[in-house]
């Protein structure tokens, strides 16, 4: 886990109503959920995005999905809208970096269907989080 | 001591001239997948291969939108003097789908090469 990862977690783990719908504190997972763990549960990852070299500071713009995954569709929907409240204008903790912006843009919601047959629900929003030195 | 009063006046009226002669002429473009599991390649699913394994998002399209934003906003703001706004729109879109084709994982290449632009209207029917 890199510091902006470090960061998105800080923030999310931290969030009590978050928590709240989670039902477990330690829900939150970054790039995939181990196999074993049933939903709902929270996970993010790298977008895309990197350096910009445009200034001679070190201003960074990264992309990072974060998005709930849920049996339901009720509860995919309050966290997806908890993940834009805890994130969308939050000042990440990112070790050795200012985190002067983070906001939600493009929505992520779609569902699928599990092996048993059940409908598996996801919701979010992609996180940009920009960073200087 | 109040400090100095500045006035701004915005003289917007070209820039609402230009919008209003474009709009509207415009064809949109698509930029799409052909494969149902394209969705699940870029966002990570928790039912993968039909087999109830966890893959990550594997983002190719998201990606390659964002790699020409900078150069669409540019190109697009000086289109509008030229009057070659289309131009603009046909190129970004053809560029995503080669950004897009170039991420995209491959597998038996079917997602790969699925990727195509469409004009909007057609693909919305």
């Amino acid at each position: 886990m890199n510091e902006i990862e470090a960061g998105l977690y800080g923030a999310l783990s931290a969030d009590t109503a978050i928590i709240a719908e989670l039902n477990d504190s330690t829900a939150i997972y970054n790039q995939l959920a181990p196999q074993t763990v049933a939903p709902p549960y929270i996970v993010f990852g790298p977008g895309f995005g990197g350096k910009e070299n445009i200034s001679p500071g070190d201003l960074r713009n990264y992309v990072y999905p974060v998005k709930a995954v849920a049996a339901e569709s009720k509860k995919v929907g309050t966290l997806g809208e908890l993940i834009v409240t805890c994130l969308h204008g939050a000042t990440l903790t990112v070790n050795g970096f200012t985190n002067f912006r983070t906001q939600a843009e493009g929505q992520i919601q779609f569902m699928e269907v599990g092996r048993d047959g059940k409908p598996i629900f996801h919701s979010g929003y992609d996180i940009r989080i920009r960073i200087d030195a | 001591m109040p400090g100095p009063k500045i006035t701004l006046t915005i003289e917007d009226g070209k820039l609402r001239k230009m919008i209003a002669e474009t709009a509207g002429k415009l064809r949109p473009k698509v930029v799409a997948d052909g494969v149902e599991y394209g969705i699940y390649q870029e966002y990570g699913v928790e039912n993968g291969f039909g087999r109830g394994i966890r893959i990550p998002a594997h983002p190719f399209m998201r990606p390659a939108v964002e790699a020409v934003r900078g150069q669409f906003n540019k190109a697009m703001r000086a289109a509008l003097t030229t009057g070659k706004a289309q131009d603009v729109v046909d190129k970004t879109a053809f560029d995503v789908e080669r950004g897009a084709k170039q991420r995209a994982p491959v597998d038996t290449g079917a997602l790969k090469n699925s990727i195509h632009v469409a004009d909007a209207e057609g693909f919305l029917k």
